[in-house]
């Protein structure tokens, strides 16, 4: 994965100084986490279900091997083709192969995280092909040559205003095609219609695989996953391995916590459903309509690394979005700061997991361990203990600043040295008293000046309570 | 009192043995006006915490071995007037020390005995009215490790209820994070700063004049930000407050 | 080795050192706590229907005939100056007696059957285009969330709730049901009889631009179910 030279600081910093992008993230977080709350509030049954759904998720994904091949089976016996890829590359190829060999100059994509880790439209584009993002927000992304910052909604972070000049440059839209956001959307409409019925080939992602039925799940609200899945003759599904359930009834339980805890919906308003390709008799179609080929590729790109460790558990998401809302640190510095396709604290796990603690041993640290993620994750992921195993294995690995590596060896054996631990107290109480201002500092030096950066520090006080205790109590 | 305990041990944390020893004084006083002789073992230093938040596991186990060894002295149960010290050692040492053939047990035995003090004080003793008497208008921030790590959601409340002359005041987004996070606080001080000031946001809309919380740490953190501010907001643990009559 | 074998095989290797809490050996079998919805009573179900579908902008009607049906189809084609209808197939549309009805409604079904060839695909998708009336039955409806279901099939094609900017579908009462797993519960044919299992809940919608909420992004932005007995 590209990693930019400008660090996670620098990121943050600018995203904290982005008026624009604060107002968004207070609109939306704030939005997104009532909504689940409501909605979870008004279904009894939300707290059994989550623990249901935790349980079909663990199980499925400690038996993975056994329902994959099961789901490819099944996706076989509905006429459609199944495709492994190991890395990003062998599924660029696979892609781009199917692409090419069926004379391919048109796709529609409608939104997938996995091909945003592939890079693969970069790799179509190269091959000489048109893409064109569908999913309203990842389209307006996608003209902007950004990236999507919320898992749900992509460009949070853009107003009216930011679309209307985008639409303006790239779509030459007039002043009556922004008179507001319905003429902005329907414009969008009509350029994208035309995509859709120009395509040769939809690429998708899934929600779900079930493999007792080979059939895949995508929920959308815009039904630009339905015309993806329908116009071209051709369509190309993109599966992360982990997204199975067993059954369709176990479908039918995610789908219940799903929207709700994503948007705070009771449903998205199409949850599509597509086993196999348009039916045949004798090589005739016998359905009116829908692709003639499907073709499932299904992926790993580093998630059986992930599996063969303590962060497997991350592998149970299904990918709502919930912990970014809930997120103190998300709600702060929103999705581009993690410069990753994941993002907030599940992004946080499955970003070093995918790739490797070396560049991105940042993000398990910005997390104040507060527990919201795992709070509000419908699957009850313990997201905190995986942040902290990737901290450890960024301490092992040595990955830390100096001044925290001295600074814990020094605590360390003062800790356990009573003597010292007093003595040291004291030292710096007396010392602190003689400096600080009214019992306070406002400012600390080297890296401390992080705290008095943004608040005062008070100076320990005059006497330990142990000094006190040992005066008062054990003359 | 319904309970068979005559005595506890204390341990105090090391941010109120440092810098708040007037909060620890409030916590003995009420342990003992309910009738508890209280143990304070002195060798008691820091529970670990911040070496296990930063990743320093091999030190944090140190540092564990240390404090269950000197809390093992007395079998009394252990009273920890922070949430957060307090889910170090009821949960992270557990799991720090599950397979050190020596610490596994002792670690269980410790974490067993260990108690937060507002949940000591509500759901082990059932006490809620301590005859406390304040003045003023009181906002309760939930710090999160003993919110979600303890399960201390209505204990405190319960307690601040029944302190005669105290008006409590809801506080908007009582259970979201104030930014602290230990070492995350000074090493991503940019962040920690953002959400503080959400919190403080939130504490001077809520109109009370004293923020009341069971970990020091959060509340160094929150009246570090109140007093950069220029507000004149108190902020106290809950036995300062409990401590009064 | 094949590519599928050695997918699996690097699964297999990898499993044993999977921390994974709470994972039984056994599949969790079925969720019995579905109280929600299963405790609409069947009188109520229409009601609650209505209610959550209105409540996402889509709009019920009752009709008792393939006359009242007609009428119903006619005064929303008028609304949008409109005489062509895609629809579901004759096999569908016959035993409702809506084939001569609408006919003599003066309202045409457009074949909307899509060629193999992809030129010719893309032609026809493009003159289809133009239509702005779709009209199908429903399998189901959920009471819990307004949502209804197609199952594509022979003569049941997806354009027809797709395509156009408006979409009127006809359900029979009975085919109510409380929740989504109830309605999978009851047809198991749901992905067997045909390619694609949509359940549709009200209008298409976005609210990707600053959270507005507008309606008719990509799919129908109309939604008209009309109920029969």
């Amino acid at each position: 994965m590209a990693v930019s030279n400008v660090t996670f600081y620098e990121r943050v910093e600018e995203a904290l100084h982005d008026r624009q992008l604060q107002t968004a993230l207070d609109i939306s977080t704030t939005r997104f986490t009532t909504g689940r709350q409501n909605a979870l509030a008004a279904l009894p049954e939300a707290e059994a279900l989550r623990d249901h759904a935790r349980r079909i998720r663990a199980h499925t994904i400690a038996h993975l091997d056994r329902y994959l091949a099961q789901f490819a089976d099944s996706v076989e016996r509905v006429g459609g083709q199944v495709h492994w890829a190991e890395t990003a590359a062998e599924a660029n190829q696979i892609v781009a192969e199917l692409a090419l060999s069926r004379n391919v100059k048109n796709v529609v994509k409608s939104k997938s995280m996995v091909s945003e880790e592939l890079h693969l439209n970069q790799t179509l584009e190269a091959n000489g092909m048109k893409v064109v993002e569908t999913d309203l927000g990842e389209y307006i992304a996608q003209l902007a040559g950004e990236k999507p910052s919320h898992i749900i909604a992509p460009v949070i972070h853009k107003t009216r205003q930011d679309v209307a000049d985008l639409f303006r440059r790239k779509l030459q839209a007039t002043d009556a095609d922004l008179a507001d956001v319905p003429h902005m959307t329907a414009l969008a409409r009509r350029v994208l219609r035309s995509e859709f019925l120009q395509a040769d080939m939809g690429i998708s992602g899934a929600n779900f695989a079930v493999a007792e039925t080979g059939s895949i799940c995508l929920v959308t609200n815009e039904g630009n996953g339905r015309l993806t899945t329908t116009t071209p003759r051709l369509h190309v599904a993109l599966l992360g391995m982990e997204r199975l359930v067993p059954t369709l009834e176990d479908l039918g339980v995610m789908l219940q916590i799903l929207a709700r805890s994503a948007t705070g919906q009771k449903t998205s308003v199409y949850t599509n459903i597509i086993t196999g390709p348009r039916r045949t008799t004798a090589g005739q179609p016998i359905e009116p309509d829908g692709p003639d080929e499907l073709h499932i590729v299904i992926i790993d790109n580093g998630r059986s690394q992930i599996l063969g460790s303590e962060l497997a558990e991350i592998l149970y998401c299904i990918r709502c979005g919930a912990c970014l809302n809930a997120c103190p640190v998300y709600q702060q510095i929103g999705g581009h700061a993690y410069n990753s396709v994941y993002q907030g604290p599940v992004g946080s796990v499955v970003t070093p997991g995918l790739y490797g603690l070396d560049p991105w041993h940042e993000l398990p640290q910005a997390s104040t361990l507060c527990g919201a993620c795992r709070e509000v994750c419908p699957v009850r992921i313990n997201i905190p203990r995986m942040l902290l195993k990737l901290r450890s294995e960024t301490a092992e690995a040595g990955l830390n600043p100096d001044w925290l590596k001295r600074g814990l060896r020094l605590y360390r054996q003062t800790v356990v040295r009573p003597g010292w631990y007093h003595l040291g107290g004291q030292l710096t109480s007396w010392l602190s008293r003689k400096i600080a201002d009214n019992g306070w500092f406002k400012k600390l030096p080297g890296p401390l000046s992080g705290w008095t950066d943004h608040r005062d520090f008070l100076a320990p006080a005059k006497k330990s309570f142990s000094q006190r205790w040992r005066e008062e109590r054990e003359q | 009192m319904t309970t068979d305990i005559k005595t506890v041990q204390l341990f105090v944390t090391c941010l109120i043995d440092k810098f708040f020893p007037e909060t620890g004084l409030a916590v003995v006083d009420i342990l003992e006006a309910l009738g508890l002789t209280v143990e304070f073992p002195l060798a008691q230093t820091c529970c670990g915490q911040p070496a296990f938040n930063a990743g320093f596991w091999d030190d944090a186990r140190a540092m564990a071995r240390y404090t269950i060894d000197v809390l093992a002295q007395s079998d009394a149960p252990i009273i920890i007037p922070s949430g957060s010290c307090g889910d170090m050692i009821i949960h992270h040492y557990v799991d720090l020390l599950a397979n050190d053939p020596h610490y596994a047990a002792p670690a269980q035995a410790v974490s067993t005995r260990t108690y937060e003090f507002t949940q000591f004080l509500v759901d082990v003793l059932g006490v809620t009215d301590l005859h406390s008497t304040a003045t003023g208008c009181v906002a309760y921030h939930a710090s999160c490790h003993g919110l979600r790590g303890l399960g201390l959601k209505t204990q405190p409340h319960r307690l601040l209820k029944q302190v005669a002359g105290l008006e409590p005041k809801e506080l908007p987004g009582s259970e979201e994070c104030c930014g602290f996070g230990g070492l995350f606080a000074v090493k991503m001080s940019q962040i920690s700063g953002a959400i503080l000031q959400r919190k403080l946001d939130n504490i001077e809309a809520s109109g009370a004049d004293m923020v009341v919380g069971t970990d020091v740490s959060c509340l160094m953190h929150i009246a570090g930000g109140l007093r950069r501010r220029g507000s004149a907001i108190n902020v106290k643990h809950i036995a300062d407050i409990l401590r009064e009559r | 080795m094949s590519q599928r074998a050695a997918f699996l095989n690097r699964l297999r290797s990898r499993l044993p050192q999977a921390k994974l809490p709470e994972a039984d050996p056994n599949h969790p079998s079925s969720f019995r706590g579905y109280t929600f919805a299963a405790d609409i009573p069947p009188a109520d179900l229409v009601d609650r229907f209505t209610q959550e579908l209105n409540a996402l902008a889509g709009q019920v009607y009752s009709a008792k005939t393939s006359q009242e049906v007609t009428k119903i189809i006619r005064q929303i084609l008028n609304k949008h100056g409109a005489k062509q209808l895609i629809s579901w197939g004759s096999d569908w549309l016959e035993p409702r007696q809506l084939v001569a009805t609408l006919t003599a409604a003066g309202i045409e079904i457009v074949d909307s059957e899509l060629p193999v060839i992809a030129a010719d695909r893309k032609v026809k998708l493009t003159a289809l285009d133009k239509i702005k009336v779709g009209l199908t039955g429903a399998h189901g409806a959920l009471a819990d969330t307004g949502a209804i279901a197609l199952i594509s099939g022979p003569g049941r094609g997806r354009l027809a709730s797709l395509l156009p900017p408006v979409h009127i579908a006809i359900l029979p009462q009975q085919k109510l049901y409380p929740s989504l797993p109830a309605f999978l519960a009851a047809h198991h044919e749901a992905t067997t009889a045909g390619s694609n299992l949509v359940f549709i809940a009200g209008p298409s919608r976005t609210g990707d631009i600053e959270m507005t909420l507008t309606m008719g992004v990509h799919g129908p932005g109309e939604l008209y179910v009309i109920l029969t007995p």
